[in-house]
């Protein structure tokens, strides 16, 4: 499969391309039945890879028909298709084979870059009945641009019988097996090994799955002197020696962007800012270009580049700047991370810069006192130096640094990341109740929406924000809504509206009652039980907070605190009084982002209490205790 | 992944689908005209505020072959200026993309940025990028990547166009998704080709116009001037229908009729496509034959359903809409690969049904959704699908053998209602095509719950659909019982759903799903039990949240419908009901709400009635939005009350 360097989008001449990528590498609802499949890679003097496969499908329905026909197989400027030979036996028992006036060679950026070399050459088959078996063989010649390869040991269909291979592996190679189990049978032979399965069940990997668990198994391996995370950073090293660095060009911007900027702190918030707003995102990935950046001065001219090409801009900048920075190779993921015990540059998809804090004492960036390094992500285009995206936090990242070099994890700020919801209500004595409600975010919803409110009309920020307090407060009627953004260090934006809601206080005197919506910070938990496998999250935290102004005379409820705190984070509840108004906050946060099996009752803690808390109606009784409140943390 | 932060980028008005091909050499940057001080003191677009970049010139000139500077080739030449005004605007304006082919070729192709202070940065050979999207087909992709983008840069480009042909059936825009200063347009057209000039101004943008007729060509000029951005609105018809354009329809070439009338256009279109698809036809013929031989001559309307069939489920259905063939096609070829677009499929049929002496005519049918096509112009490219017209025993029928979740006779929501024209020897004839009521466009879901002694919700449901409301769901019906099982759990929220079960079939029109469902324990709070009125239909959040007085197009959903939901309920002795929501009864002229709760205690059971009908698809008018507007509202505070029982 094709590096990705970049994330995928949806632009509209790749429609094709993304359903295309779907298909290649996000399939769902599998079905069809994997009679054989053979996958061999022989390493060919050490240089070149031979990736031969064969795979007899049976189709089970018309659906397998369409995801099986037309059939890809990726290739690249390192990567040349050397055969492809497909056929198809019907039902009736007549064979039809695939000529090449039935395929085509697609030349199309299914992985979203703007240009690339990737290429796709397409196998349509005829009108597949069910019960046709397809019967598909390929062969691609494969330079690689480091000495690794890898295999998918399952794909989302059954298998029914499956031979893995890897032939001509030089002395002192090296394989792994990430999710290793027992349904596969390694067998080690003098130049590589063999890993044959039988009647593997359709994968299909559970809610809340990280990479590795929606990939399945996958054998990794490598040969030649690429064997430790030292060595792949010299590699990278050895990848931007070409590039001309710290042109005349490059100092002069220095000095403009950082112009007024005396202290180091500054100055790196300034040059961050410039790469991340004047230089636009582009990827444009050809061959080898996939890894090696652009050379910072011709960045710096066209004022477009990729991560890659943005961060070695940063890093001329910054060091014209006399600060020291270095490239950082990182898997930007919310739901995956490298597989630590096998360096390889392919399991990296991204590049940010970090940079030694020691340099930067006594400055305000966040992080700076306690890391070793403040990791900056040029391509944010929000935030600046002190946020780094959710994707890039809590990963394991190789920082360039030649023989300091090291695999080392960035910082994980759940506080970084917030949404405030405030509802402030009179209540009538009907029980309706009307006033205003505002929501405030900060980290990657703000980005997102000032994002998405950058390229809107008046007119459909309007609509959508009406939208977002419709659903937030269900069955309000929404009047004047506002957005502004928030100036500071971090995204953040404030979204405000005049709400109304009928009914909100229900029942006659003595039985009323209210049911709070809100924001929350943890999954159902009905969506991680019974569940023996890591569990991914989204840390953070929420807060909603609601003041209503009850008429004279109401009965209000016992006021007090509830709160789950455990070694995830915490939930609470907060009833209070002022006068007559009624004031509820609810507070839940998150700190974590995988959620290791032993930790999973823990998240269940939480998500039981926030949730039925949120289900659970408040009442307005004369005298009530709170007894009936703490029903709702009661364990079943 | 992280689309919000590295997106790759759409191209936003760039991205115009021109069939082009790129070649020639690029030229040097200062062919363009100089910056006018205007267009250098420009920050703000006055007639569209707040606008990310504009367009300050779109200029084409086309001139068909056999005018004057053409040799064998129409020449299309395309000028654009656009200046970005904020850092939005960077990311809208920077990119450029052209998909094209190898039948029409693109002769130079250049570009430049001006920067603010005057600097000019020419577009680079480096950064213009070709990719052949497919061998076979001979199709291209072109893009560049302007260099310099910033705000207060002029993004100048060109590019010239040659085709060898007079038919360009594609408008001149005037409008796009940024607004724009000029637009203009100059077509040089030979005196042996008489053009039909069509416009098309829904929007009031004023397009102005001049024909001159010179010595050798006939000159056709138009144009337009500050001109707003034409955006989407939702549940609207789409943005293409909004746009102000013009076209030139060759009507006549040295004493032939063209595109003159629809006599004409559909003789041409018969006689170079289709005649020669039906003359290699025999075993479409042998085929229609042998699939009837079993049912009477009489038997018309059996034999016209399983030669619908036929096509229908046997042929697979390639998704390209069109009523012209692609190049070379036969109708032995559909049957032989056993697959054909939208084209083959209706001409297939036609012919199956002909061949077993049942009489059809052709109908070219349009996609609402794709953009409303003015039949006054003899257009074949309005269409996107050939259906069939048949009459069985004083029965007019439709037939579309393109979708296979159609029964016999039915056609989707999309084509409902729309123009279409009967393609015919005869003249053909324009016709609305049929509409089903609302009222067979159903959804009716039945729960029977009980509370149990822990205060667990559990019970049945059936969901019975009909109409479009069925068709939908057989459109993606791949594990129907799964698939509905991952719906209902989705759409239930707090239940487990178990032992679905899937029944109905296309042709019967009818789907019914049932199931077990059962609340999650985690949701239960054992002395109180709060029960949504309103799912799986429901709840209905506000959509139309744009004001009545700001509405500018005809509100469009997908079809009329009523969404049904009954409840039973009972409950053990020691629950009460808490909390009885109000009903609600609203009906207007635009559809109804209603919400109705009947409580027998003395049984401990109660029985919910929610029903939500929309009359129509289509709103047009203030009046009808507010009425929508009231509609929705009602619905959604309605679907937003809960029935609660607690523990006494």
């Amino acid at each position: 499969m094709r590096k990705r360097w970049f994330w995928s989008a949806t632009n509209g001449p790749a429609r094709v391309a993304a359903l295309l990528l779907a298909l290649l590498v996000a399939p769902t609802a599998w079905g069809a039945t994997i009679l054989e499949r053979t996958v061999v890679h022989t390493i060919e003097s050490g240089r070149t890879l031979l990736e031969e496969v064969h795979l007899r499908v049976k189709i089970d329905s018309s659906e397998d028909a369409q995801r099986w026909s037309p059939y890809y197989v990726a290739l690249d400027e390192n990567r040349t298709l050397e055969s492809a030979k497909a056929s198809v036996r019907l039902p009736d028992g007549s064979v039809k084979k695939v000529g090449r006036r039935k395929q085509d060679t697609l030349e199309i950026n299914a992985s979203g870059a703007f240009h690339s070399s990737e290429s796709y050459q397409e196998i349509a088959f005829p009108h597949l009945p069910v019960g046709s078996i397809l019967d598909i063989r390929t062969v691609v010649r494969v330079r690689p641009y480091f000495s690794t390869g890898r295999i998918a040991l399952v794909l989302g269909d059954a298998v029914a019988s499956q031979r893995i291979e890897l032939r001509g592996a030089p002395s002192g190679w090296r394989w792994t097996l990430a999710g290793r189990d027992d349904r596969f049978t390694i067998e080690e032979t003098e130049d590589g090994l063999v890993v044959r399965s039988r009647g593997l069940a359709t994968h299909e990997p559970p809610a809340m799955a990280t990479d590795a668990q929606r990939q399945g198994p996958i054998l990794f391996y490598g040969w030649g002197d690429v064997d430790s995370w030292l060595e792949v950073a010299h590699w990278y090293e050895n990848l931007l020696k070409p590039l001309a660095r710290r042109p005349a060009s490059v100092a002069k911007m220095a000095r403009e962007a950082t112009a007024g900027a005396e202290e180091k702190g500054d100055q790196l918030v300034a040059l961050t800012r410039f790469v991340q707003e004047k230089v636009r995102y582009l990827a444009v990935e050809v061959g080898v270009g996939g890894y090696r950046p652009t050379a910072p001065e011709e960045t710096l001219e066209r004022r477009w580049g990729d991560c890659k090409d943005k961060s070695l801009l940063l890093i001329d900048l910054l060091a014209e700047a006399g600060i020291e920075a270095h490239p950082a190779l990182i898997r930007a993921s919310s739901t995956g991370s490298v597989n630590e015990d096998f360096p390889d540059p392919g399991q990296f998809n991204h590049l940010i810069v970090a940079v030694p804090t020691e340099q930067l004492a006594g400055t305000q960036l966040a992080g700076v006192e306690a890391e070793d390094f403040l990791f900056v992500d040029p391509t944010q285009d929000r935030g600046g130096a002190a946020w780094l995206h959710p994707a890039d936090q809590d990963q394991l990242v190789l920082v360039v640094r030649g023989t300091e070099s090291a695999l080392v994890r960035t910082p994980l700020r759940p506080q970084q990341e917030v949404a405030d919801l405030r509802v402030n209500l009179a209540v009538n004595e009907a029980g309706g109740a009307a006033g205003g409600a505002s929501l405030e975010l900060t980290g990657r919803h703000a980005a997102a929406i000032l994002d998405l409110a950058e390229e809107a009309t008046s007119s459909e920020k309007e609509a959508a924000l009406r939208g977002l307090f419709g659903r937030l407060l269900p069955g309000v009627d929404v009047g004047v809504v506002s957005w502004s953004p928030v100036e500071g260090d971090l995204p953040a934006i404030s979204l405000s509206a005049s709400v109304s809601i009928d009914g909100l206080i229900q029942g006659e005197r003595g039985s009323r009652s209210l049911r709070l919506p809100g924001l929350t910070a943890t999954p159902e938990a009905r969506r991680f039980k019974e569940r023996d496998t890591a569990v991914m999250v989204t840390p953070g935290r929420t807060r909603t907070l609601w003041r209503l102004a009850l008429p004279a005379g109401w009965c209000l409820p016992p006021t007090g605190e509830l709160s789950t705190v455990n070694s995830l984070g915490s939930y609470s509840q907060k009833i209070n009084v002022e006068g007559s108004t009624l004031i509820v906050e609810r507070v839940s946060e998150l700190d974590q982002r995988r959620v290791e099996p032993a930790n999973l009752p823990a998240l269940q803690e939480l998500s039981l209490a926030e949730h039925r808390a949120l289900r659970r109606r408040l009442r307005l009784r004369c005298g009530e205790s709170l007894s009936r409140l703490a029903g709702a943390y009661r364990k079943r | 992944m992280r689309s919000g932060l590295c997106p790759a980028k759409a191209g936003g008005v760039l991205l115009f689908v021109i069939w082009v091909a790129f070649g020639g050499p690029l030229l040097a940057a200062d062919d363009f005209p100089p910056i006018t001080e205007e267009e250098r003191q420009l920050t703000e677009v006055d007639w569209d505020p707040g606008a990310s970049a504009v367009v300050l010139l779109r200029e084409g000139v086309l001139r068909f072959v056999g005018a004057q500077g053409t040799k064998k080739s129409s020449i299309l030449t395309v000028r654009v200026r656009l200046k970005v005004l904020t850092e939005a605007g960077r990311e809208e304006a920077g990119e450029f993309k052209i998909v094209h082919n190898e039948s029409l070729r693109l002769k130079e192709f250049r570009g430049r940025t001006v920067l603010p202070d005057g600097g000019e940065l020419p577009l680079s050979e480096e950064s213009i990028f070709r990719r052949r999207s497919s061998r076979s087909q001979g199709m291209y992709l072109t893009t560049a990547a302007f260099p310099g983008v910033v705000v207060g840069a002029i993004l100048d480009y060109r590019y010239e166009i040659e085709f060898k042909s007079v038919f360009h059936l594609d408008p001149w825009e005037f409008q796009s998704t940024i607004p724009t200063l000029r637009s203009r347009i100059t077509y040089h057209v030979p005196q042996e080709l008489r053009m039909q000039i069509w416009r098309s101004d829904p929007l009031n943008a004023g397009i102005q116009s001049q024909t001159d007729r010179g010595k050798t060509d006939g000159v056709v000029n138009a144009w337009a001037e500050r001109l707003p951005a034409i955006t989407d609105e939702p549940y609207s018809r789409p943005r293409s229908d909004f746009i102000a354009k013009i076209m030139l329809v060759p009507v006549r070439l040295r004493g032939v009729n063209l595109f003159s009338n629809w006599s004409s256009t559909c003789g041409m279109v018969r006689g170079i496509y289709y005649a020669g698809a039906e003359h290699k036809s025999k075993e479409a013929k042998r085929k229609a034959k042998r699939l009837v031989a079993d049912l009477k001559v009489t038997a018309q309307r059996q034999r016209a359903e399983r030669l619908y069939r036929f096509v229908r489920d046997r042929i697979e259905t390639v998704p390209r809409g069109g009523v012209l063939l692609t190049e070379k096609q036969t109708l032995n070829k559909v049957i032989k690969e056993r697959k054909g677009d939208y084209a083959d499929k209706g001409l297939l049929l036609a012919f199956m049904l002909r061949a077993v002496d049942i009489p059809v005519s052709l109908v070219w049918a349009a996609n609402r959704r794709a953009g409303t096509g003015d039949l006054d112009i003899a257009n074949p490219l309005w269409f996107d699908r050939i259906l069939v017209r048949l009459t069985i025993k004083g029965e007019a029928l439709v037939l579309d053998p393109s979708a296979p979740e159609l029964p016999f006779g039915a056609l989707l929501a999309d084509y409902e209602g729309t123009k279409a024209l009967v393609c015919r020897h005869t003249p053909p004839q324009v016709i609305v095509l049929p509409e089903v009521s609302w009222r067979e466009n159903r959804k009716l879901a039945e729960l029977s719950l009980k509370i149990d002694d822990e205060g667990r919700l559990s019970g049945t449901g059936k969901l019975l659909m009909t109409g479009h409301s069925a068709q939908i769901h057989f459109a993606n019906d791949g594990k129907p019982a799964e698939s509905w099982r991952e719906w209902l759990e989705e759409r239930m929220g707090d239940y487990e759903i178990s032992d679905v079960v899937v029944a109905g079939e296309v042709d019967e029109g009818r789907l019914e799903v049932q199931w077990r469902m059962e609340e999650h324990l985690e949701g239960v709070l054992g002395d109180e039990v709060s029960l949504s009125l309103s799912r799986p239909l429901g709840p209905v959040e506000q959509r139309f949240t744009i004001p009545a007085d700001e509405r500018r197009s005809t509100v469009v959903l997908d079809f009329g419908k009523v969404n049904e939901v009954k409840i039973s309920l009972a409950w053990p002795p020691g629950w009460e009901v808490d909390l009885t929501p109000g009903g609600v009864e609203l009906e207007s002229q635009v559809g109804a709400y209603r919400l109705a709760v009947d409580v027998d205690e003395a049984r401990r059971s109660l029985r919910v009635s929610r029903r939500m009908e929309i009359h129509s698809s289509h709103f047009k008018g203030r009046k009808d939005y507010a009425h929508l507007q009231e509609l929705w509202s009602q619905a959604a505070k309605g679907d937003a009350q809960a029935l609660v029982l607690v523990r006494h």
